[in-house]
């Protein structure tokens, strides 16, 4: 892997399950990711870690001795992907707006090719 | 290749196949990103409009194919544009009634650093330690950007054929590729940025006037600039390379023989208001005049632009028999299929200089049926070399992939063009590879190709009609005498 592309480490198997774990979780310990990312090694687990630390995609916060890592907004790339999944969500609200004005009888065709139409 | 995936869902109150039923109806109906397309089919064209810019900017498309489907219950677009990825919709029935509607995007690896630069975060993108850079500058949003995916694709495919074959002087080649968005100011930054990032040499397939931005920057810098597509010519410089079809070429070659398969003899020329289109038409009202027509009018309309039905109305009410069409990309799409609606076929038939492969297909069969073309290369070319390039094209980018032209393939011809020049130059220098480029040669797809200087490039013509799923081919013309079709096989 390519320590300086923000992509690499974004499509990291291990660093998405990383990424993954600490959006379902919040903070996690070292110990936590492990146990529930098992298959991976401890050494693959720290170097990934490390990796995602040095992009600033994860932060890390030292809690009575024991290291708790989190996800962090202010990596580029992770703001771009953050965008982007802002954007499909949006579009999916764009058709909960759609279909509840078909259901309201304010759109009346919706024929494809054709132009919206709208009732009088 | 990486990749990333990114899910959403959503519970709407309609069943299945009535959600299923709104996609790709467009016009606000349409739903994922406003979505159309002609038919819910596979293989059927998808564009989807993504608000990219926060601001109102203008939004990117993203252009693929339905490439999977299961009525009422999935439909799968692959794209190439602006990045390469699929995009999955699933709708599953719920028992208290609605819908649920799941979207999974897969974004390749090139999406990231495009959609970086996009929202103004810097992403130079880096070149392997010993790797023998080269820009590649194309049109991967705006109105141009229905030639990019086949461009890139052209471009990966060609440098892979180099570095299979030992690169350059030992040297792999990297591709960088910048996007200019279809505008004349990020091509000057995207010039500045391929030059940073370590290119001495960059092939564009960009618009004219992107072009000239970029040559500027590069001759300030002392980079080689090779300009692939339809062009109308230039300074020139002992830096600037200008490939491509010629108007005076195109139209000495179709004008005639338009005029005398239907008749006709009244011109309209229409097309984008920039500096190939205008030069296009001094050349048409030559040839025109030579061959005994008359232009009745002529108009621009800026790029990027998509009703002409003002324009098309004029058309009709000039008396008009014949219409030269000069605009480029997404407005050639957009005015040929309103020629269509609004029944100008009837009065009028059309040759379009920039009408290849992948335009046609959006415009669509119905639409596109008729027209002629007239370029240097078209797919179903029927020889060894064109068999291997378009076999190998679609085993390595699949068979969603957007098809090659003239104006695309010819970036694959323009990179073993520079390949063999920087190979006999022995260095990176780019005044010595530009040396070797005059009077450099290259067997390929379209025959024989040859630079005799920065502005003089000879190839064979060919004219070709639209119809049913592709180009049927009407005449060969040989840069200093034509020949009769029936001696090029066609497929």
């Amino acid at each position: 892997m390519d320590s300086h592309d923000d992509f690499a480490v974004l499509t990291d198997p291990v660093c998405q399950k990383i990424l993954a774990v600490l959006d379902r979780n919040g903070e996690t310990s070292f110990d936590g990711i492990a146990a529930e990312i098992g298959a991976h090694g401890t050494g693959a687990l720290y170097t990934r870690l490390h990796l995602l630390r040095e992009h600033g995609l994860v932060s890390c916060r030292d809690d009575d001795g024991t290291a708790r890592f989190a996800i962090s907004y202010e990596g580029p790339a992770r703001q771009v992907v953050s965008f982007l999944t802002e954007l499909l969500h949006t579009s999916l609200g764009d058709l909960d707006h759609v279909t509840r004005r078909v259901a309201d009888g304010e759109v009346r065709q919706l024929g494809r090719g054709g132009r919206e139409g709208r009732t009088a | 290749m990486g990749q990333l995936t990114l899910t959403a869902e959503r519970v709407v109150e309609l069943p299945p196949h009535q959600v299923y039923g709104m996609f790709g109806s467009g016009s606000g109906a349409g739903w994922l990103f406003d979505a159309h397309c002609a038919e819910v089919a596979v293989g059927a064209m998808v564009t989807l409009r993504v608000p990219l810019e926060s601001g109102g900017g203008r939004p990117a498309d993203i252009v693929g194919r339905i490439s999977g489907l299961a009525a009422g219950r999935r439909i799968d677009i692959t794209h190439h544009l602006p990045w390469r990825g699929r995009l999955r919709m699933r709708f599953d029935p719920r028992e208290s009634g609605g819908t649920r509607v799941r979207v999974t995007a897969e974004i390749g690896s090139e999406a990231l650093p495009w959609l970086m630069r996009r929202r103004g975060i810097p992403a130079t993108g880096s070149v392997p330690e010993g790797a023998h850079p080269v820009g590649l500058l194309c049109s991967k949003s705006g109105p141009a950007s229905v030639f990019a995916a086949a461009t890139e694709n052209l471009a990966l495919l060609g440098a892979e054929q180099v570095n299979a074959d030992g690169g350059v002087n030992g040297r792999e080649m990297r591709v960088l590729v910048g996007d200019d968005a279809t505008d004349p100011r990020t091509a000057a930054a995207e010039t500045r940025r391929l030059i940073r990032a370590g290119c001495r040499a960059i092939i564009t397939n960009v618009t004219s006037q992107s072009f000239n931005a970029i040559s500027a920057v590069a001759r300030r810098a002392g980079v080689l600039v090779i300009y692939t597509p339809v062009n109308e010519g230039g300074p020139a410089h002992d830096l600037v390379f200008r490939l491509g079809e010629r108007p005076e070429g195109q139209l000495d070659a179709a004008v005639r023989r338009l005029m005398g398969a239907t008749g006709g003899r009244h011109w309209y020329l229409a097309g984008n208001d920039y500096s190939w289109p205008r030069d296009s038409n001094v050349w048409a009202r030559r040839v025109i005049a030579r061959h005994g027509g008359a232009v009745v009018g002529e108009t621009y309309r800026a790029l990027g632009t998509d009703d002409f039905s003002s324009l098309i109305d004029d058309i009709a009410a000039s008396g008009a028999d014949l219409v030269l069409s000069t605009f480029v990309g997404a407005d050639e799409v957009a005015f040929e299929q309103q020629c269509h609606a609004m029944g100008l076929r009837a009065q009028c038939r059309t040759l379009a200089l920039a009408l290849d492969e992948f335009t046609r297909s959006a415009i669509g069969d119905a639409a596109s049926s008729g027209l002629w073309s007239v370029f240097g290369y078209f797919e179903n070319l029927d020889n060894a070399a064109n068999r291997a390039l378009v076999d190998s094209y679609y085993r390595e980018f699949g068979r969603w992939a957007p098809p090659p032209s003239s104006i695309t393939e010819s970036v694959y011809e323009a990179l073993h063009l520079y390949t063999g020049a920087a190979r006999a130059a022995g260095d990176d220098e780019p005044l010595t590879i530009a040396r070797e480029l005059r009077g450099r040669s290259f067997d390929g797809p379209r025959g024989t190709v040859a630079i005799s200087g920065p502005n003089a490039y000879r190839q064979p013509l060919m004219v070709a009609e639209a119809g049913n799923g592709g180009f049927s081919l009407v005449a060969e013309v040989e840069p200093s005498r034509e020949r009769d079709s029936a001696r090029l096989r066609w497929s």
